[in-house]
């Protein structure tokens, strides 16, 4: 069982709550909502205080703390609750970011209300980590059946980063050009700003960055246009259909490493994108570098071969040429029929054969085709054409022939113009072009004989009734309504199915009743097992292009794990089940910018040829263009960050993370509402405290201390003083770069070098990031595999003690943290188990310096001089760790035991919660005539009584009382007052705690208590490297340590013939006055001995001859 | 003098979370100073403040804390005696004034840092020893 505490809020009283409870031994789960701690109440207390309260939380061995966190549930539960949090992303990993802010630099993603970037952290928070604000996917993203990162491109776009937003869209789809032309673009039509005036121009922003890149390319050949073709995984893929889907597939995994045959029955490209599409809204010349590219990165597409009976090869031949896999991606290029009479005359075309042709003949210069549309064409321009359908077919058609040199073009539709399939603009387009559209008109028959061929139309006027199958509003014929239009030519594009002859012998594949290939929904296996299929041929939606490549990516995913008998988990991820970001928008968002309308080639010039007819933006246009984007994530995963990241502490990928606690006691610190929907049970366990009165926070700590069951230690705690490093010393230097903010400005090799030659120094090496995991697992590889005992780390860490100064920050401690600096000791805790870190480095004498802040950054526009005091200072510190002499060893037992004084309601309360944790409390209501130290323990007697405790709390009644009790207690030889804390309970003298009587005694008997239950503990008493040490043997007693000492450390001991100096290491704070005054130089105390100080002034005056010497 | 280095001594608190500020600040000074940190100036005796120039220092500076807030309680005011009693024995070897000075820097001060770093340089150099 658990039973440790839970505090809700990182308010000053939360953080003190959870300090004296951890200090004291239970484990304490602290939760904060916001991603950083302190939001609440912490500007009440210095900065530079206040940061050190979190980071002496962050690296206390008892204290887990959870950021971004919510209470989604609490049950009573006998002897306490039984918790759940609910953790929510932060998408950046706590243990790796450095706080660098190098990916604040790269994200394109101003948030318009905060003004922050979409990852960002506050100057001077903690954790000083960046967070991603991001609520979910943007609607742009989110609809994208492609899996782009819409709104980072657009991001990236808007900030003249055309190379990233290329790049970020050909990690998601092969095709950047082709639908940047095509696209029906579902991304526009969730896009925000529908709200407020029109759609961002996705898709042409997308056509902008491809043409850029192909005017680019030769400046900054980038690794998506010349990629490089992966090893070979040895198992060969092959795909029937050179359309979007099927080159999905190969390129996805062509990726992985798969061997990749396409096979294409037709003699070009890309399926129905090159027969289908014509050429002015899809230049041929953008297919092929499409293409190219997917060749360029190894797949092999091999025209004119057709798979099926009447083809070169069958599925068999397929499998038994070494194929593992087959993918078909034969698409649907098969028309569906009018059924009316007169659809077999001469004169009656399919549509998508018509468009086949023309663009054949246009693009391939192939005689053939050209006589063909010469025939059907029998009456040349004078041909009156009627097309029927509402697809894009229908309208390349007729814009086709438009450009054919016909004038006489109706299309004929037999619903409204807001049912119809063709985007928006395709229908206005073709309006602008003069071709006239008859809507809610159906053809009835055709008229015509067959060596005539066509000479008539028969239509009937429809309405439109009740919603059909595919929620569109069927349309109904209005009798008597027919009516005849002349006609040469009607062409049929009303719809296509695959054309499924290669099936046409038993292959075991089953194929539905509306004549598509059956698969099952998430492996796109069909019923023959190594044959897949994907795209139109599956699916009788009509596809788009890029949902034909979404389904392809999913395959390509499908096929991969088949492959690997389903073994690992999918290596590409397809689903995403975040939800779509709606935030609010702010006034000044909602404010109209027109959308920049795209310049096209006017009608006059357009019909003459096929020349594409939008022009495209340019670099000004495209960039405001994409500045109108909202930022609806905010994050819009353009991944910058991800690249800008040298630690690889981005996770774009974390989610909501749950977890389930077994809570003895919960202590409310702030606003609970900013926590949980729900209300907390009243009554036993739960405490609430204000959040900016830390002294309540520990008066509750007291409490719940006090309600827990004891498993804390009640052993007597030893007290240990110094290190004992093996001798020689064996030095192991490393100097950290920083992931570059060092090494940009320090040479980092000139270090190592002039380290490596230094007396004791066994090795030197370069580290990337000293406060990542990998380092600390470096460095302890090399202290086992050259023996060493001492460690000179050069980075910004800048000492190795135990404790938190006001300079530190998250990653030192983070970085002392993984070297095991705070767990030293932890085999003297029960419960704590010692890390194989710890273990492996417990002998180790660390010793920091500071090259960062200290040299780099100070000295960034001087790289030599600021070598040079680098490696001085670094110089000096493996001088330090050479002199390091042994320090010895001493135990003191303590006793868990406080003597209470004073006449105010707060001694009671305070002995009566130390009782309860089973501390011994003894209660003197007259104030002892004499104190002093002894032994590690408070000594008091007056004439008849006798008093020995560890701790000391004084609770006077009133203010005079309050004078005495301090007037009387004197430890120190001179008599130096008691000085106290005006808000909390501390005296400057550790172990003696004062509980002012100005102040409500409940609440300062209760904090008192804490603090003694955390003194009492071992974990507050850590041996301090710092502490002082006399040398009995050269001590000449003459009391001038004890003058100068107000901490009463100093004490005479020993026989009258041999009085010398001990200092009480409880006392000590480690300042080394005493040491500096010593007459004999019998004391050693501070960071740095004498003997230390002298080789370091020494080493950092003198280190740039040797210097010169080594570069 | 004949490296023109400046040894300055820093309190572990308030003089040194100074100079990190300023570090973390890019703030940009003479990169002959060398920073040296002890936990309290009080720790320093002037034996070894006498053997810092004797190793050829150009200055000395010590940084501490404010009066009165000295995390010891007491170290500041020892500091403050061994300054005197170090200037006067430095005086008495002909060592002129400017070469060592004690001043104080509230906690994460960077900006009082720079200044004070500053100010000593150029009294020790003149305004051209300045950075």
């Amino acid at each position: 069982m658990n039973n440790g505490a839970l505090i809700i809020g990182s308010s000053l009283a939360g953080i003190q709550a959870a300090q004296d409870i951890a200090d004291a031994g239970v484990d304490v789960h602290l939760i904060e909502s916001a991603p950083f701690l302190g939001n609440a109440g912490a500007a009440t207390i210095p900065h530079h205080l206040f940061t050190t309260r979190i980071l002496e939380l962050a690296k206390h061995p008892r204290v887990s703390l959870w950021t971004n966190t919510d209470l989604s549930q609490t049950e009573e539960r006998l002897g306490g609750f039984d918790v759940q949090l609910r953790q929510h992303p932060r998408y950046v990993d706590l243990q790796r970011c450095t706080g660098c802010g190098d990916c604040i630099e790269a994200c394109p993603v101003t948030v318009p209300s905060t003004g922050n970037k979409a990852i960002f952290f506050p100057k001077g928070a903690q954790p000083e980590c960046a967070v991603i604000e991001k609520f979910g996917k943007a609607p742009c993203s989110s609809a994208c059946p492609g899996g782009i990162h819409v709104q980072g491109y657009v991001a990236l776009i808007a900030q003249g980063r055309f190379q990233e937003a290329f790049d970020l869209i050909c990690e998601a789809i092969p095709f950047p050009g082709i639908c940047g032309r095509i696209c029906t673009h579902p991304c526009e039509l969730n896009c925000r700003r529908t709200e407020i005036d029109a759609a961002v121009a996705i898709r042409q922003l997308k056509r902008f960055v491809t043409d850029w890149i192909v005017q680019h390319d030769e400046i900054h050949p980038s690794k998506v246009t010349n990629p490089q073709v992966p090893v070979s995984n040895g198992r060969r893929v092959a795909v029937v259909g050179a359309g979007p889907a099927g080159m999905t597939v190969a390129e996805r995994l062509v990726r992985l490493g798969y061997r990749l045959t396409v096979f294409e029955k037709m003699p070009v490209l890309a399926g129905m994108l090159a027969a289908g599409i014509p050429a002015y809204r899809l230049p041929r010349e953008v297919i092929d570098r499409e293409y190219k590219r997917i060749q360029k990165k190894g797949v092999n597409i091999r025209l004119s071969t057709e798979i099926g009976p009447n083809g070169q090869y069958t599925l068999d031949d397929l499998f038994r040429m070494g194929y593992d896999a087959i993918c078909l991606a034969i698409g649907a290029h098969q028309s569906l029929k009018l059924r009316i009479p007169g659809e077999n005359l001469p004169g009656v075309v399919k549509g998508i054969q018509l468009l086949k042709i023309i663009n054949f003949s246009q693009q391939r210069d192939d005689p053939s085709c050209k006589a063909k549309l010469h025939q059907i064409l029998r009456k040349g321009s004078k041909t009156r054409v009627a097309i029927l359908g509402g697809g894009n077919t229908a309208f390349d058609v007729a814009r086709s022939l438009k450009r054919l040199g016909i004038p006489d073009v109706w299309i004929i539709y037999r619903r409204s113009c807001t049912e119809m399939p063709a985007l928006p603009e395709e229908l206005a387009e073709t309006e602008n072009e003069d071709v006239p559209i008859q809507f809610l008109t159906a053809p009835v028959r055709i008229f015509g004989d067959r060596q005539a061929g066509v000479s008539g139309l028969e239509c009937i006027r429809m309405t439109l009734g009740t919603p059909d199958a595919t929620g569109r509003r069927r349309p109904v014929p209005v009798a008597g309504s027919e009516f005849k239009m002349d006609v040469d030519l009607v062409v049929v594009s009303i719809g296509q199915v695959p054309d499924l002859g290669l099936l046409e012998d038993d292959y075991g594949i089953f194929v539905t009743k509306d004549r598509r290939i059956q698969v099952d929904g998430s492996t796109f296996a069909t019923d023959r097992d190594g044959v897949f299929a994907v795209g139109d041929a599956v699916t009788s939606d009509h596809m788009s292009a890029i949902e034909a490549i979404g389904m392809g990516k999913k395959a390509a995913a499908a096929i991969d794990a088949y492959l690997n008998g389903f073994a690992s988990e999918p290596r590409m991820s397809t689903t995403d089940e975040m939800p779509v970001a709606c935030r609010d928008l702010t006034p000044d968002e909602r404010s109209p910018k027109p959308r920049i309308s795209m310049p096209v080639l006017p009608v006059s010039k357009r019909l003459k040829d096929f020349a594409e007819v939008e022009l495209g933006y340019s670099e000004t246009q495209a960039i405001t263009e994409a500045q109108r984007c909202l930022a609806c994530g905010p994050c819009g995963e353009c991944m910058a960050c991800i690249q800008a990241c040298k630690a690889q502490a981005i996770v774009h990928e974390q989610r909501e993370n749950i977890i389930d606690l077994d809570i003895g006691a919960i202590i409310v610190a702030e606003d609970l509402q900013k926590y949980s929907h729900e209300q907390l049970p009243e009554g036993r366990g739960i405490y609430r405290v204000a959040p900016e009165e830390p002294l309540r926070g520990s008066a509750a700590a007291a409490r719940v201390l006090a309600s827990l069951p004891i498993e804390r230690p009640i052993n007597v705690p030893t007290y240990a003083v110094g290190a004992d490093p093996r001798d020689p010393a064996r030095i192991g230097v490393f100097i950290c770069q920083c992931g570059g903010a060092i090494a940009k400005v320090v040479d980092t090799r000139v270090l190592t070098r002039c380290s490596a030659t230094l007396p004791g120094v066994i090795r030197a090496d370069i580290i990337d990031q000293a406060c990542l995991p990998e380092a600390a697992e470096l460095i302890r590889r090399r202290v086992t595999s050259d023996d060493i005992n001492r460690v000179m780390l050069a980075a910004c860490a800048c000492c190795s003690l135990d404790q938190v100064c006001f300079s530190c920050a998250y990653q030192r401690v983070r970085c002392k943290q993984s070297l095991g600096l705070f767990t030293h000791e932890s085999e003297n805790l029960p419960n704590l188990e010692s890390s194989d870190l710890a273990e492996n480095l417990a002998h180790v004498v660390f010793e920091f310096v500071n090259i960062r802040e200290h040299c780099a950054w100070v000295h960034a526009d001087d790289p030599k001089a600021a070598t040079a005091k680098a490696s001085a200072l670094a110089a000096s510190a493996i001088m330090k760790l050479g002199l390091w002499s042994y320090r010895p060893t001493q135990t003191l037992g303590i006793e868990r035991s406080v003597l209470i004084m004073g006449g105010s309601p707060a001694a009671s309360i305070c002995q009566r919660l130390l009782n309860k944790q089973e501390v011994v409390t003894a209660y003197a209501q007259r104030p002892p005539s004499q104190f002093w130290r002894a032994d590690g323990h408070f000594m008091a007697a007056d004439n008849s009584r006798h008093w020995r405790a560890a701790a000391v709390v004084m609770a006077p009644v009133d203010s005079a009382e309050a004078e005495r009790l301090c007037h009387t207690f004197k430890i120190a030889s001179k008599h130096i007052p008691l000085r106290t804390d005006p808000i909390g309970v501390e005296t400057h003298l550790p172990g003696v705690f004062f509980c002012d009587p100005a102040m409500d005694s409940r609440t300062v008997g209760a904090a008192a208590a804490a603090k003694v239950a955390a003194w009492l503990s071992p974990l507050t008493r850590r041996p301090g490297m710092i502490t002082a040490v006399a040398d009995a043997n050269r001590c000449r007693a003459c009391k001038t340590c004890i003058e100068v000492c107000e901490y009463g450390a100093p004490q005479l001991v020993g026989e009258e013939s041999n009085r010398h100096c001990w200092i009480d290491p409880i006392m000590c704070a480690g300042c080394g006055a005493c040491a500096a005054h010593c007459p004999s130089s019998a004391i050693t105390a501070g960071y740095s001995t004498d003997e230390q100080l002298d080789a370091m002034i020494e080493t950092a005056l003198n280190d740039g001859d040797r210097l010169n010497e080594k570069r | 003098m004949r490296n023109g280095k400046i040894i300055v001594f820093t309190c572990n608190w308030y003089a040194y979370t100074g100079l990190e500020t300023a570090g973390r600040k890019h703030l940009q000074y003479c990169p002959s100073v060398y920073p040296i940190k002890v936990m309290c100036l009080g720790k320093l005796s002037p034996g070894i403040i006498l053997k810092t120039f004797e190793k050829g220092a150009a200055g000395v500076l010590m940084l501490g804390c404010l009066p009165d807030e000295c995390y010891y309680t007491f170290g500041n005011r020892h500091a403050e005696e061994i300054f005197q009693v170090t200037s006067r024995l430095l005086r008495a070897l002909g060592y002129p004034e400017k070469r060592f000075k004690m001043d104080r820097v509230a906690p994460g001060d960077g900006d009082a840092w720079l200044e004070k770093i500053d100010s000593f340089v150029v009294g020790l150099n003149g305004d051209q020893g300045s950075s």
